[in-house]
């Protein structure tokens, strides 16, 4: 298992993944340049606490922490695709080349679909966390990590959003909280691309499946008022969103099976000759 | 032996049979995705429609196909980010994306499909690259055309069952629920804005994605066309196509809005110059890659 393992995170880690890491970091670094740098070039004047009354926080301005920018929104919107991008298409290439068949006549079945699948949910689950803590580490090195002050109404984080008193007084733990349910969305996107090789014949088809779900499951809770439900919504630190834990480790849940399930039990049952 | 106009009619009915045969394999063997293109109009049919019947405010047989088109089509007001106000984050319109994404999705992979699979084999036999490349652009334009054609047949089947085929959208309607002013729209001084410009704009993003998955993967020529829908929302310039497919940014609801004689130019504009960018990357391709 650890040699599979240890071969699919090799297949995993390349330009692919590299490129999907670039995209992001780029959001990242954008935002710096173009909104955070600007700001902070007036901390300390007088300018700033005329326009300012309270200083400003790290919590509030990294690419998770501000509901209120272009970077922010791409981010968490392209998640989807991005966490897909670097390896949730390798089963896909394994079936179409018959990669596959050289594997298991080497080995166990349920060796290779658990590290295809681990690695791939592990792959995208960092593809998705690395640029965030990047974006959170230059951010601190820019604004005070002050703990974010509720009663100026200048934090997203309003009451019925998840988590609140933790970001009002342990922002810390909400932050790399929020990474870690990222970190799982990632790899579940990523997973339910996976899955869907079984019954889709293209490989964009493939990769697109966990972002057109996504949105197609985002525009059906809309209609009936129901977007703290939409993983599109909750998946953002700072987003508007009034979710609740239950909701995100329930629907979390109920991915997890449907993709291990399909997965697991789909290739485990159908002859691969 | 061959005279010029003989080989003129055959390279004539070569270029026919690829159209014919892209809009084959290109269009009629993925019905179900077009059907599905019925049912996401349906959905934004039906938000309007259960909006006005659950607000009482009023009558839901008041609703004519002109409010569902502005509804589908609205996109959203000018995005102005204030950082004292956390209420007023940026969000799109989730219906508004749902449709153009699905039509981004819709046209992805289809050239860089055939290329990869039986169209190799057709266009070394054409033995001609131009014929290929006006195959997918025409495809790639009825698509265009098929995908509004389901959406206002949807609209109007949805407005003969819940209200009336009209040309006149309704005052009350556009302003509490699309928080627009339309009482000058009479008539059909807004159907070249509301009808014609988003398929236009379509068109030419549809052409601008197919010629970008020249270049990289049509997963990231799609992811690039999110981006740039994303950004038409969050900036408000005629130069990000985006803005052009949202009727609440044109200047028939907002005096600086996108006039429709610029939006026409510009689309065409960028069409023509996919269409030729595009061209001549597929010249220089290597297709057996």
């Amino acid at each position: 298992m650890w040699q599979m393992l240890k071969m699919e995170f090799k297949r995993s880690f390349r330009v692919k993944f590299l490129i999907a890491l670039l995209v992001e970091i780029a959001l990242v670094v954008s935002n710096v340049i173009l909104e955070m740098l600007p700001e902070a070039k007036f901390m300390g004047t007088s300018r700033y606490w005329l326009k300012q009354d309270s200083p400003y926080s790290a919590f509030g301005w990294w690419i998770g922490g501000t509901p209120f920018y272009l970077q922010q929104y791409l981010y968490f919107f392209l998640m989807p695709v991005i966490a897909a991008f670097p390896c949730a298409d390798s089963f896909f290439s394994d079936l179409k080349s018959g990669y596959i068949k050289n594997i298991l006549v080497r080995t166990k079945k349920i060796k290779y679909y658990g590290a295809k699948y681990l690695a791939v949910f592990i792959v995208s689950g960092l593809t998705v966390v690395i640029p965030m803590l990047l974006s959170f580490g230059i951010t601190a090195m820019i604004f005070p990590t002050i703990i974010p002050e509720p009663t100026l109404a200048k934090f997203p984080v309003s009451v019925t959003h998840m988590w609140s008193v933790l970001y009002y007084t342990r922002p810390f733990l909400y932050t790399f909280g929020y990474m870690a349910i990222d970190f799982i969305y990632g790899g579940l996107f990523a997973a339910v691309a996976l899955t869907m090789t079984y019954y889709l014949e293209y490989r964009f088809v493939v990769l697109a499946s966990p972002f057109l779900l996504a949105l197609f499951l985002n525009s059906v809770l809309n209609l009936f008022n129901l977007q703290s439900y939409s993983p599109l919504s909750f998946i953002s630190p700072g987003a508007d969103c009034s979710t609740t834990f239950t909701i995100v480790a329930c629907e979390a849940l109920l991915l997890l099976l449907i993709t291990t399930g399909v997965f697991f039990g789909k290739g485990l049952r159908k002859d691969t000759y | 032996m061959f005279t010029c106009n003989d080989i003129k009619a055959q390279k004539r009915n070569t270029s026919f049979k690829q159209i014919q045969y892209d809009l084959r394999s290109g269009i009629g063997s993925c019905w179900l995705k077009y059907a599905i293109s019925a049912l996401i109009f349906f959905i934004v049919c039906f938000d309007l429609w259960k909006n006005v019947h659950v607000s009482q405010m009023i009558s839901n047989s008041s609703i004519t196909f002109a409010d569902y088109l502005l509804y589908a089509f609205k996109g959203m007001n000018v995005f102005k980010p204030n950082l004292n106000d956390p209420e007023n984050s940026f969000q799109v319109p989730a219906f508004w994306l749902l449709i153009n994404l699905y039509l981004a999705y819709l046209v992805g992979d289809y050239p860089s499909r055939d290329l990869g699979g039986y169209g190799k084999q057709i266009l070394i036999r054409s033995k001609t690259r131009g014929q290929w490349w006006l195959g997918k652009v025409t495809w790639n334009a009825v698509s265009v055309l098929i995908y509004y054609a389901i959406g206002y047949l949807v609209m109007i089947g949805f407005s003969l069952a819940t209200g009336r085929v009209s040309g006149n959208p309704s005052v009350d309607i556009a302003r509490y629920f699309l928080s627009m002013e339309v009482s000058g729209l009479n008539g059909t001084c807004w159907i070249p804005a509301a009808i014609i410009q988003p398929i236009l704009a379509s068109l030419s993003i549809c052409l601008i994605q197919m010629t970008i998955s020249l270049f990289m993967k049509p997963i990231m020529s799609f992811a690039a066309i999110a981006c740039i829908l994303v950004a038409s929302a969050y900036y408000f310039t005629p130069f990000l196509i985006g803005n052009c497919l949202m009727i609440a940014r044109s200047s028939l609801v907002r005096p600086d809005g996108i006039g429709f004689v610029f939006a026409a130019f510009l689309t065409v504009l960028l069409s023509a110059a996919a269409v030729v960018i595009g061209g001549m990357k597929f010249q220089r391709m290597d297709i057996f890659e």
